[in-house]
């Protein structure tokens, strides 16, 4: 959906109308479930978070003052319903600045039925790598896959200025190509 | 020829999102919970918005003492307001004591895991009501005043 799309589907969804509703949960979930992953939630909470900010989007349908941004809005507001579910649970939240970030936690590796999927040499060890990255970079290249540019939900989800983007992604991309160096001979080319 | 490194960066983008997106799609039951939301448009009473959360929107230096300080939450649907403040005694015990604005007595119910109960709410538009130990999502269904008024809130 291009932007004037998006701002006539959710008036006809504030209109009551029910298919319009479906079209934003189809067009913005893959986005709003990769907001609210971001946090290490776990399954159930990450589930409440993305539920609770379509709620949010219902109690607010009226009153979005972009209707054209309502994505910029969603991601917002999961990230805003992430970190209120984190401090419910009691948790530290993380740096939100990459370049403090230093993950040297030894990470448990995924043993369940997300590694048996990926049998393919390659795309284990990419999940691998990836899975050592700062969450920040997690966050962002997770979101990456999953939107559009010029990436406003990019940037509203991790609060950050729409040019940093550029920037962070290229030296998460590094770090990426880096782990995967550390994990054994590469080539970046095959594999494909 | 070498591909340029933002070529580089996009080849191994599209990599990545090709494994991502195996256990990075939102589960089915989840877009379908999504979607069930939108029957809150068509119940009678008002879906209340979130206007402020003390355990986000106060300044960094008041959330430091949140552990003693009580959770304020405000919701506002329809030209009332409803102020929320989660208590905790010193047994555990969790209880949320509510204010109406502008001042309507009327009734409450507290809706918890599918478990209802009810409280009245008095003529200077406050009431309190037991809140289960552990936090999650609650449904409050407000009637003062001849309209009813719905409150989602994770306390």
């Amino acid at each position: 959906m291009d932007q004037s799309e998006v701002a006539a589907t959710v008036r006809r969804a504030a209109a009551g109308d029910r298919a319009g509703w479906d079209a934003l949960v189809h067009s913005f979930s893959s986005m709003v479930w990769a907001v609210a992953s971001g946090y290490r939630l776990g399954r159930a909470d990450t589930g409440e978070v993305v539920q609770t900010t379509w709620l949010r989007l219902v109690e607010n349908l009226d009153r979005i003052k972009q209707p054209e941004a309502v994505g910029a809005w969603l991601a917002t507001t999961a990230r805003r319903e992430a970190l209120r579910m984190l401090k419910l649970r009691g948790r530290e939240i993380v740096t939100d600045d990459e370049s403090q970030l230093v993950r040297d936690d030894t990470h448990e590796h995924f043993p369940g039925p997300e590694a048996q999927v990926l049998t393919a040499d390659r795309n284990r060890r990419l999940w691998n790598a990836f899975e050592r990255l700062p969450d920040r970079c997690r966050a962002l290249l997770r979101l990456l896959v999953v939107v559009e540019p010029p990436y406003a939900e990019v940037a509203a989800a991790l609060d950050m200025p729409i040019g940093s983007i550029g920037p962070t992604r290229a030296r998460c991309l590094e770090r990426l190509r880096r782990l995967l160096g550390d994990d054994g001979p590469t080539d970046l080319s095959g594999g494909a | 020829m070498n591909p340029t490194p933002e070529r580089a960066d996009d080849a191994l983008l599209a990599e990545l999102g090709e494994v991502l997106r195996r256990d990075h799609q939102p589960p089915a039951d989840v877009i379908d919970a999504a979607k069930e939301l939108f029957t809150w448009r068509t119940v009678d009473a008002e879906l209340a918005a979130l206007t402020f959360d003390s355990l986000l929107d106060d300044e960094p230096a008041a959330v430091r003492s949140t552990a003693a300080a009580p959770r304020l939450l405000t919701f506002e649907a329809d030209g009332i307001t409803l102020e929320l403040e989660v208590e905790a005694d010193a047994g555990g015990s969790r209880r949320l004591v509510g204010q109406v604005v502008p001042p309507r007595a009327g009734d409450l119910e507290l809706v918890v895991d599918g478990r209802t109960d009810r409280v009245p709410v008095d003529d200077v538009g406050r009431f309190v009501i037991a809140l289960p130990d552990e936090p999650g999502r609650i449904l409050l269904r407000l009637t003062v005043a001849g309209h009813g008024i719905s409150v989602v809130a994770v306390v």
